[in-house]
């Protein structure tokens, strides 16, 4: 018994590795008779291999300037070498540690509501039974999101307005006093988490629906059948089909999680609420681009896409864990 | 094998391509033996080309070679300042040719270019080629010159401004004032008064308590940095200092404006407005073009704004209120006749040449003959710039007018002036709104082609311009016009940030207006002190 075994084990691995190099060779031609044969398609990449280089890997030769005393008129080459000097003159500087804080503040409250609402809007919106209705109610959500920040900005000064704008005169109607939205502290951060919530939702209530719309019915039936109602249903049911879309969208937030929307914040800010409301994009827009102080700018947001790549693994890891979701 | 090389010669033939685009041979003569001159420009969309014409190849550009002899190349254009600006930079980070003959606004670029060495001294030039009359007009005003001068030596030639062309004057709402019997203030007590009745009085008589007394802006740039809605004339009814500009101190040293005394004053006075409802909540939030709005949906019975602002944003009022009338008035005054405005920059840029350049004779023979229509004395432009773009003959006399040219031809008035080198008909500091003051004042009639295109203008405008250039000894320019200093580059973002949320602050009163000696103190300790030291260095070697 034993002997027939092993014989049979020996036969089968001679089998397989009598196979193995033949499998190889023919895996090999193939590629090579694909390659032959798409050539033409290889060719056709190289265009925008060259693009993505010129326009995306070259320009990331500038970072070099976070660490020189830059000097246009020196160029890279010439300008001297100061090493971390920036980094440290951003860590001593009391205003940078502010802007900082400002960021990741605006940005964790944008991920969150960015999130949570959608999913509600989505999730009432998948309620409804009138399809008219519905596709109306998306639509309008939808629309804000494809205006620019420097529309909004200009409409959102007047809208907001202490001085008969829409929203103070509808408060007053409830005997509030004018709000100054943009103009005060304790409510500029608020102001802009909203606006974006009320730009943005849209978009990712469409990307939720869509999953919504992709759990199969049958687990509907099968909760319906054990008494579940809708609630029931939503909560055990709808939730954790749409759980790993949820997990996606998280994950590729996080990334972004030190852009706190600059186009937004720049058209809405002043000097009011520099104290709560300027964040890393903006000051480096003022110290690099307004003053020229390049290397210092460069620093600054070199540090910023740092700390984002280290985010966007973690994120990328967790996502993989949990979700089992791999970009790569 | 056939599909290899054929692969090869398309890649090959696409890499020649693409390094024949970059090596672009340059002519420097004609083949009548002309000199070629390089240039590079701005060119915004308000320049307009007639059918069949472009930057390279229009009335201009044909005049000069015709009657010069100078074949202008503009190698590429950009749409505005900041694009343009960003090419240079480019072309000077890849070491390619200097164009041989360009402008330059920012101060920065100016100082990188003289520092690389491959612009020139133009020192020599201008006194072996310059016309008399251009001489004389570059020893008037020397300060025009220190953008781009280093060590004493001279590389650019400004490219002059009006001067005065958007220092501000004071517009009132007339029809206001006659329905409440008042007299135009005079004064900043009699502004008060005014701006009292105007707010409580409800002169729009709409029934609602909705206007303000006077339309001013600060806006992200800040106080005493807007031209509509100008605020400088309340700094300057408290002392010679102006925000944000470095001006002369008594003794004789520049220094910032935004920390002297005279701020404290004018930021209390400015919260007191602010509480009483004379200005507008959005001062510090709104941009200069938003917070004109209140003007001209007459909401407001007062704007500060230079002459031209009657055409627009001013005009757009009438067209929301055909009865609303306008006029000007000089700005008010402090106590003691104390006063002062923001006075513009003599001058928006510098050209700059090529150390290649062969023929600055040919520049300043160009330069002149197109200054030659500012002065008055031209051998090319009696009646006008270019029959048929400007100006149109009707029975022996030129017509200006762009409705009077539609009428005659049937096609639009178009400014030849943009395609002059220095993007418009070249200017003259302070002749301009003269000329309007003497049409004012006197009524004499024009004696040039561009005196002709000046007269005809709405008296208001004429009336502003006059106002403007009476008022010509209260003006404060900006001394500093080099590049950022070596602490200013470091520390500026700081300082100006600090400044602007201490002005904000104070005016609408969430600092008290004691916080601005406090303000002082840390804007000198974190730089501010070095940074004075630097510009008066700076300004001691141009002189």
């Amino acid at each position: 018994m034993e002997v027939k075994d092993t014989a049979i084990k020996e036969s089968h691995m001679k089998a397989k590795l009598k196979l193995a190099p033949e499998k190889q060779k023919n895996k090999k031609r193939k590629q090579k008779w694909a390659f032959r044969n798409n050539w033409p398609l290889h060719v056709l990449l190289i265009p925008g291999v060259i693009l993505a280089l010129v326009f995306q890997y070259g320009p990331m030769a500038g970072i070099v300037m976070a660490f020189q005393d830059f000097k246009p008129w020196l160029g890279f080459f010439g300008s001297e070498w100061v090493g971390f000097e920036h980094f440290r003159a951003m860590f001593e500087f009391d205003y940078a540690r502010q802007v900082i804080w400002n960021t990741l503040i605006i940005s964790v409250m944008k991920l969150i509501t960015g999130i949570i609402v959608p999913i509600t809007i989505a999730l009432l919106l998948n309620e409804i039974y009138r399809m008219k209705f519905k596709r109306t109610i998306q639509t309008v959500i939808y629309l804000p999101y494809f205006l620019s920040w420097v529309i909004l900005g200009g409409i959102l000064i007047d809208i907001l307005s202490p001085d008969g704008g829409l929203i103070n005169n509808v408060l007053g109607l409830f005997g509030i006093n004018p709000i100054f939205f943009l103009g005060s502290n304790e409510w500029f951060r608020s102001t802009i988490i909203m606006t974006d919530i009320w730009k943005e939702t849209g978009f990712n209530t469409i990307v939720f629906l869509a999953a919504i719309t992709a759990v199969n019915p049958n687990l509907y039936e099968a909760a319906a059948i054990d008494g579940a109602n809708r609630w029931k249903q939503t909560l055990y049911v709808t939730l954790p089909a749409m759980l790993p879309i949820i997990i996606v969208v998280g994950t590729i937030s996080l990334g972004n999680i030190l852009n706190a929307g600059f186009d937004q914040i720049f058209n809405l800010y002043n000097p009011l609420v520099y104290e709560t409301g300027d964040i890393i994009d903006t000051y480096v827009y003022r110290v690099g681009l307004i003053d020229g102080n390049f290397s210092y700018g460069a620093a600054v947001g070199l540090f910023k896409s740092f700390i984002s790549l280290i985010l966007i693994v973690i994120g990328y890891r967790l996502a993989y864990k949990y979700a089992n979701y791999r970009i790569f | 094998m056939f599909k290899k090389s054929f692969a090869l010669i398309g890649i090959t033939i696409i890499s020649m391509l693409l390094i024949a685009g970059c090596m672009q041979k340059q002519e420097t003569e004609t083949e009548d033996g002309n000199p070629i001159i390089t240039t590079v420009r701005t060119l915004d969309d308000g320049t307009v080309f007639k059918d069949g014409e472009d930057v390279n190849n229009n009335v201009v550009t044909q005049w000069a070679e015709d009657e010069l002899g100078i074949k202008f190349n503009t190698l590429w254009t950009r749409p505005n300042d900041e694009q343009y600006n960003q090419q240079l930079r480019l072309a000077m980070s890849a070491n390619e040719p200097l164009p041989d003959v360009f402008q330059v606004t920012d101060a920065q670029m100016i100082s990188d270019l003289i520092e690389s060495g491959r612009v020139m001294s133009i020192d020599d030039a201008i006194e072996e080629h310059a016309s008399p009359r251009l001489k004389e007009l570059f020893e008037q005003f020397p300060e025009a010159f220190y953008q781009a001068t280093v060590d004493g030596v001279r590389y650019g030639i400004p490219r002059l401004s009006g001067g005065n062309g958007s220092d501000t004057v004071m517009y009132v709402r007339q029809d206001w004032l006659d329905e409440f019997n008042l007299e135009a203030p005079k004064t900043i007590e009699e502004l008060e008064e005014v701006m009292e009745i105007f707010v409580h009085e409800d002169p729009d008589g709409n029934g609602a308590d909705d206007t303000i007394g006077i339309t001013l802006s600060a806006g992200d740039v800040g106080f005493g940095r807007t031209n509509v809605g100008d605020t400088s004339f309340i700094f300057g009814s408290y002392g010679n200092f102006m925000p944000g500009l470095w001006s002369e101190a008594e003794d004789g040293s520049i220094q910032y404006g935004s920390i002297q005394p005279n701020m404290k004053d004018a930021l209390a006075k400015l919260n007191e407005w602010f509480e009483k409802g004379y200005l507008s909540k959005e001062i510090a939030i709104e941009p200069e073009d938003q917070a004109q709005q209140s003007f001209i949906a007459g909401k407001s019975g007062i704007i500060i704004a230079p002459p031209w602002a009657f055409d627009y944003p001013i005009g757009d009022l009438f067209s929301n209120n055909p009865d609303a009338v306008v006029k000007p008035y000089a700005l008010p005054e402090g106590i003691d006749g104390e006063a002062g405005r923001k006075g513009e920059r003599l001058m928006t840029g510098s050209f700059l040449f090529s150390t290649e350049f062969e023929h600055m004779d040919k520049y300043f023979e160009y330069l002149d003959a197109i200054y030659g229509y500012t002065f008055g004395e031209s051998d090319y432009f009696e009646n006008g710039l270019f029959e048929g773009y400007d100006y149109v003959m009707q029975d022996g006399d030129p017509v200006y007018d762009a409705a009077g040219i539609e009428e005659i031809t049937g096609e639009q008035k178009v400014d030849p002036g943009r395609y002059f080198l220095p993007t418009n008909v070249p200017a003259i500091p302070y002749q301009m709104y003269g000329i309007l003051e003497e049409f004012h004042e006197t009524e004499r009639a024009p004696e040039s082609a561009y005196e002709a295109s000046l007269a005809g203008r709405e008296p208001e405008y004429v009336e502003a311009a006059a106002l403007v250039n009476q008022q010509n000894d209260i003006r404060v320019e900006n001394l500093f016009t080099g590049p950022p200093t070596e602490t200013m580059i470091k520390s500026w973002e700081n300082l100006e940030r600090m400044e602007l949320e201490i002005f904000a602050n104070i005016v609408y009163g969430n600092e008290s207006i004691d916080a601005f000696d406090d303000f002082v103190e840390r804007w000198k300790s974190t730089g501010g002190e070095q940074v004075t030291t630097e510009v008066n260095e700076w300004y001691n070697s141009v002189q």
